[in-house]
């Protein structure tokens, strides 16, 4: 079912020369987490400011042709409803916080407060977040005093906190390390469990690989690729229009090069490992 | 000719103990690698290298001088240190003027600043944003714009932190491209980075920090293969350390060409 | 996790002090009164009167530390300065000493009592209001009376505001430092430092407003529900409000008397 549809979408910001989006189409359906990879200013940020109604309601610019989400036109939405729809969690952790909280508990409930949630509720599902987001020792921080990485779990809790369907998250692990990127993700791959639909922007292609079901690849403000992330991911023509390919993948094409394939590319550690074992178990 | 930290300990005014009895010796023309979970003291460490921290217990002494006797900026011609964000750090109207601003505050001459702002600019790729405004660039340009007015300097050591954060391939390959073109001149380059692939590419000596301390001190494959190290720091492999980990093969391999050797091997090719 | 500390907000906030849980409209009401009868009392003890009572009450808030780290400056200050000019310059026939054209008499000595201690008391009663009442609390209250959401949020967070600029200011004078610019030592090395550090602070602050309000969006800040809180203060004890209806009547007792007597 598809619950976000681009057709021929071209966008430009006010005072722009150059488009920032141009001819896209795109479909996102409903439950699947959607990886969005490419060079830097190919257009990711642009397109999460799109579904998230930002473009055009708050930036201004030119946009033309048609974004429906959720069956009404993204010019329709009224954005204060939109927001309630998709979350959106976008790169500097140091804005993301109110600013007008004390204690991190606090802050994560702001959203709540402002959906109007009962106290009771507000309370349990704070708690349930910060469990999640393994922020249970952050509770009675001040918010503004606290590392960036500590930041970005925090405001990414606070909009997991909103519980909306649809997120759309931007490079969320930009200041995490091995350890926190890893917990990001797999927390990512819980709210799919949960149904949720995910727009993930993120460099860190292989752990992109784990976990995506499908892959958009931007290059200057347009599709390159797209498809589902076994089909995207393993072809190294990616290379060449500015995004990376899992480690692994790499490894898979390099030994076809020498005649050594293992009859598929895999763009997973795990699937790496079984065709791997494959191979060496038929000939040893 | 090396910055040394001698025993040193850093405290914050607020009584916090970020890092503690430092040992570490860096010599010219090294490249080195800081790891370690958020919070484990990586940047206090390198701010004690420049003198932004002076340390509370402990020497560090950069190219024989210790940094107690100097200002920041006395130290700073020395070494270099790239904030992690760009923002703080840069504050003139063009990408040009903000590169110009460190060789003219030190009064050099006009052909000696051309110089440097085209080296700096050549070794960033921000040729085609001399004239913009910083803040009309995206960020991750941004990042090489800082990068470009501190290398204007050019300091014999070098510190980036976290320089990959959020930058693309063209981004990281143009990081590496740098880091080695300033080791062909001599000058070590230091950097903070939580992207394990970009450490085993580019450094030839990696050091993990853990609970305020260095835990180990060697090459890259010394630290990724020691499974205490990579524990106790909180790092992991590369992805094809990772794998050659799970399938049991190899010796210590890390890179995408070392597997692919040893799978032939074993296939008998 | 702290259940407590989250379960904690299930029951209104208690500071366990019996000021500080006063309902912050009431504080600011029962100050303003005492604000305008101290200008109202033509006295010349009222407003020192009026400043033993404050100082008793800061004691017994728990501020007493930063209430009188305030109130002394303004004190010395303001005070000092504003009686020796009535002392100096306001004219009497009881003259105590002259020097040149400064007569001072015991008229003018009371005369700059009174004036410096009404606007010092005055000062008084805002740093004492300012030190009982968190901001966020006042902010609720006047949220519960109607005041607009967005209204509290621009107070609360220009407060916030105001402490991100000190510490983003410390990062960037370490971040010019660390280039070598000299922000150490002298004036003209300091004053010379002022431009790259006060550069980055202002264009920083600009480009946050407009993600910081992007953020707030995605916060369902605009939500077009009825807000709840997370954090509330209890409700105003009936013994609370009569006292303050009887601070008001007083007020206007005051100011009844004042005219029919003047």
């Amino acid at each position: 079912m598809s619950f976000i549809t681009l057709q021929d979408v071209s966008y430009k910001y006010p005072l722009a020369k150059t488009f920032a989006l141009k001819h896209v189409d795109l479909t996102f359906e409903k439950g699947k987490f959607y990886g969005i990879i490419g060079q830097n200013g190919a257009g990711k940020t642009t397109l999460c400011n799109l579904v998230r109604g930002l473009v055009p309601h708050f930036y201004g610019g030119s946009l033309t042709g048609k974004t429906i989400i959720d069956g009404t036109n993204v010019k329709k939405w009224d954005t204060d409803q939109l927001a309630t729809q998709i979350g959106y969690v976008f790169q500097n952790p140091f804005t993301q916080i109110s600013g007008v909280k004390e204690t991190v508990f606090e802050e994560i409930a702001l959203g709540l407060e402002n959906l109007g949630i009962p106290k009771d509720e507000m309370i349990e599902r704070v708690i349930r977040v910060c469990k999640l987001l393994k922020i249970e020792d952050l509770i009675k921080r001040d918010p503004n005093a606290l590392s960036g990485g500590q930041r970005q779990r925090v405001a990414f809790a606070a909009i997991i906190a909103m519980d909306s369907d649809t997120l759309v998250i931007d490079e969320p692990t930009s200041q995490l390390d091995p350890e926190g990127t890893a917990d990001v993700f797999a927390i990512i791959q819980l709210l799919k469990e949960q149904g949720k639909t995910v727009l993930l922007v993120e460099h860190k292609i292989d752990l992109l690989a784990e976990y995506a079901d499908e892959i958009v690849v931007l290059e200057k403000a347009q599709v390159a690729f797209q498809g589902p992330a076994q089909e995207v991911l393993q072809n190294p023509a990616l290379l060449e229009h500015g995004a990376q390919i899992p480690q692994v993948a790499l490894l898979g094409s390099r030994l076809q090069e020498r005649g050594i394939g293992l009859g598929r590319i895999p763009i997973t550690q795990k699937d790496a490992i079984a065709a791997i074992e494959e191979r060496l178990g038929g000939e040893s | 000719m090396a910055i040394e930290l001698k025993d040193a300990s850093f405290t914050y005014p607020n009584g916090y103990t970020a890092v503690e009895h430092l040992n570490l010796v860096i010599e010219s023309g090294e490249k080195v690698g800081i790891v370690g979970q958020n919070g484990a003291g990586k940047t206090t460490a390198v701010k004690m290298m420049n003198g932004l921290h002076k340390p509370s217990g402990g020497d560090v002494i950069v190219d024989g001088v210790n940094t107690k006797e100097k200002t920041t900026a006395q130290i700073s011609t020395y070494v270099g240190y790239v904030f992690q964000n760009p923002d703080d750090q840069i504050f003139n109207k063009s990408v040009i003027a903000e590169i110009e601003y460190m060789p003219r505050y030190l009064k050099m001459e006009e052909k000696e600043v051309k110089r440097r702002v085209e080296r700096a600019v050549e070794l960033t790729g921000i040729a085609k944003y001399l004239k913009k405004n910083p803040f009309d660039i995206p960020y991750s340009t941004r990042k090489f714009v800082a990068i470009a007015a501190i290398l204007a300097t050019e300091t014999p050591y070098l510190i980036l932190d976290e320089p990959t954060a959020g930058q693309d391939a063209e981004g990281i390959a143009i990081l590496s491209h740098l880091i080695d073109a300033l080791q062909a001149e001599g000058r070590s380059v230091i950097t903070i980075t939580h992207d394990m692939e970009f450490v085993a590419d580019n450094f030839d000596r990696v050091v993990a920090m853990a609970q305020k301390q260095i835990i180990a001190d060697g090459s890259a494959r010394d630290i990724f293969w020691n499974e205490e190290v990579v524990r106790t720091s909180r790092i992991r492999k590369t992805a094809i350390g990772e794998l050659a980990k799970e399938l049991q093969i190899g010796e210590r391999i890390l890179y995408c060409d070392e597997m692919v050797e040893e799978i032939a091997r074993r296939l008998g090719q | 996790m702290d259940l407590d500390f989250a379960y904690s907000f299930k029951n209104p906030q208690l500071y366990k002090n019996w000021l500080m849980d006063v309902n912050p409209l009431n504080k600011l009401n029962f100050c303003a009164v005492m604000a305008a009868v101290g200008f109202i009392l033509p006295y010349w003890w009222i407003g020192y009167a009026m400043m033993a009572g404050y100082l008793i009450l800061a004691a017994s808030a728990g501020k007493f530390g930063p209430f009188f780290k305030m109130f002394y400056k303004v004190f010395l200050l303001v005070g000092a300065i504003l009686f020796l000019m009535r002392a100096m310059f306001t004219e009497g026939s009881t003259i105590l000493f002259s020097w040149g054209n400064i007569h001072v008499s015991v008229e003018s000595i009371f005369y700059g009592l009174r004036v410096a201690g009404t606007v010092v008391a005055f000062c008084a009663a805002v740093i004492l209001f300012y030190n009982i009442t968190p901001m966020r609390d006042l902010m609720y209250s006047l949220e519960r009376v109607g005041v607009s959401h967005e209204t509290s949020y621009i107070c609360l967070a220009s407060m916030q505001a105001i402490t991100d600029l000190g510490e983003s200011s410390k990062v960037i004078m370490d971040s010019q430092k660390a280039r070598g610019i000299e922000t150490e030592g002298g004036l003209i090395s300091r004053m010379k430092a002022f431009i790259p550090i006060i550069g980055p602070l202002v264009l920083g602050a600009i480009s946050n407003t407009e993600e910081k309000s992007i953020a707030m969006d995605a916060r369902a800040f605009s939500a077009p529900v009825k807000h709840t809180f997370l954090r509330e203060l209890r409700k105003t004890p009936a013994a609370e409000k009569a006292v303050i209806i009887l601070i008001d009547l007083a007020l206007v007792a005051v100011i009844v008397g004042r005219v029919i007597w003047l």
